[in-house]
């Protein structure tokens, strides 16, 4: 399944810390920006993908990645959220509202036995602050990291 | 015949060791003489000659370099350059004197500048300002090592911005993962402001505003900058109509 993409229609999760919650409850686009591991920039934008679980409904399958990060992370802040996205919304968002028309692609990237909906946004560069802004301001709900 | 001696100690103002030039001449070769002093670019002389004209003696300061120079007439008796030089340690050589450094404020932490933040009421928000960067703390510490904490130099950088546009309303802070604040104002979407505090100095900015030009249309900018110019930089778009009005975004 590695390489096929995630169906526009479907729906992904991102994992943001605490530090990056507004007082609103909106989530900053830092928490949407990609990372350095190790001294080397992350190649894509971590999530689950949502409907890859097969649960019954979306309170579920967060119940399910709140188990999954617990096992996953030492520590899950208490604080921390999980924000979901539209795929399609995103891809479309970023295409329409940037200059190069920047195109962004969901794929699996299954870490199994334990995290098989593991996914990761991709055509994101280092430093893409306005294209997190632009994909934070299409979030459709946060809900707590730890359950 | 020239002989040279040379002091290589160094001198400061120059109109100072213009004066001690002329007094050195003055007061160790021939006293009550008045010496003759030249002055030519950052080159300074003072020559005199001796009562029985048999030598001059020139003492010339340039680039904080001393040299003495007796020049002998033909039938000069054999002087002994020690007779007319006064020894190195009597003459009078300005020295630099010891820079008083003072003592290395201790570096100030996170925690005092939010203290004094609040103390000092410098921003309107203060308060409030204070109590959601002491919660970011908490929570960077809850969520280390993934999340670093609040870096001093990134607040730092948010006051001197704060204190420098004292009308802007109160932003909305966060702490990115690497530990810069993030302050952000934000009326709608096309009327968004972020701005990331890299270190005292220096931020990074997005901004959603709509086109100076055709309002209809949403300008997306995001760049570099530094926290004296950033409102300077971004006044085109009036970026101030909102951001310090009660239409923006409050805390």
């Amino acid at each position: 399944m590695r390489g096929d993409p995630v169906p526009d229609t479907d729906h992904v999760a991102r994992y943001c810390g605490g530090s990056t919650i507004h007082p609103d409850g909106t989530v900053d686009g830092s928490a949407f920006r990609l990372r350095k591991q190790e001294g080397e920039w992350e190649n894509y934008l971590s999530v689950n993908w949502l409907e890859l679980l097969d649960l019954p409904n979306l309170q579920v399958e967060i119940a399910a990645l709140q188990q999954l990060f617990a096992k996953k992370f030492k520590k899950v802040g208490a604080t921390a959220r999980f924000a979901t996205l539209n795929c399609g919304e995103v891809r479309t968002h970023v295409r329409s509202e940037t200059g190069d028309t920047r195109e962004l692609h969901v794929r699996p990237e299954p870490e199994r036995p334990h995290d098989p909906s593991h996914s990761g946004i991709y055509g994101l560069r280092p430093d893409d602050d306005l294209i997190a802004d632009l994909i934070a301001e299409v979030v459709q709900e946060t809900y707590p990291a730890r359950g | 015949m020239t002989r040279t001696h040379t002091d290589t100690r160094s001198s400061t103002a120059t109109e100072v060791l213009r004066y001690r030039a002329r007094a050195a001449a003055y007061r160790e070769f021939v006293r009550g003489a008045d010496p003759q002093v030249e002055r030519s670019g950052t080159r300074i002389s003072a020559s005199v000659a001796d009562p029985m004209a048999l030598s001059t003696v020139t003492a010339t300061l340039e680039a904080g370099m001393w040299r003495w120079e007796r020049e002998k007439k033909a039938t000069a008796v054999d002087w002994d350059l020690r007779q007319w030089s006064a020894p190195r340690e009597r003459l009078p050589v300005v020295t630099p004197q010891p820079h008083t450094v003072p003592e290395p404020a201790p570096p100030r932490t996170s925690r005092d500048l939010i203290a004094s933040l609040e103390e000092s009421g410098a921003v309107p928000f203060a308060k409030t300002l204070a109590d959601r960067l002491r919660d970011l703390t908490k929570i960077s510490r809850e969520e280390a090592p993934d999340q670093a904490p609040l870096d001093t130099a990134s607040l730092e950088g948010m006051l001197a911005f704060l204190t420098k546009n004292p009308d802007l309303v109160s932003p909305s802070v966060v702490l990115t993962p690497e530990g810069h604040l993030r302050g952000r104002w934000r009326r709608d979407r096309s009327h968004y402001f972020a701005v990331e505090f890299l270190d005292a100095e220096n931020v990074r900015f997005v901004l959603f505003a709509p086109n100076p030009r055709h309002p209809y249309k949403t300008c997306r900018i995001f760049g570099d900058a530094t926290v004296d110019s950033l409102m300077e930089l971004v006044a085109p778009y009036r970026v101030q109509r909102w951001t310090s009005t009660r239409l923006a975004e409050a805390a």
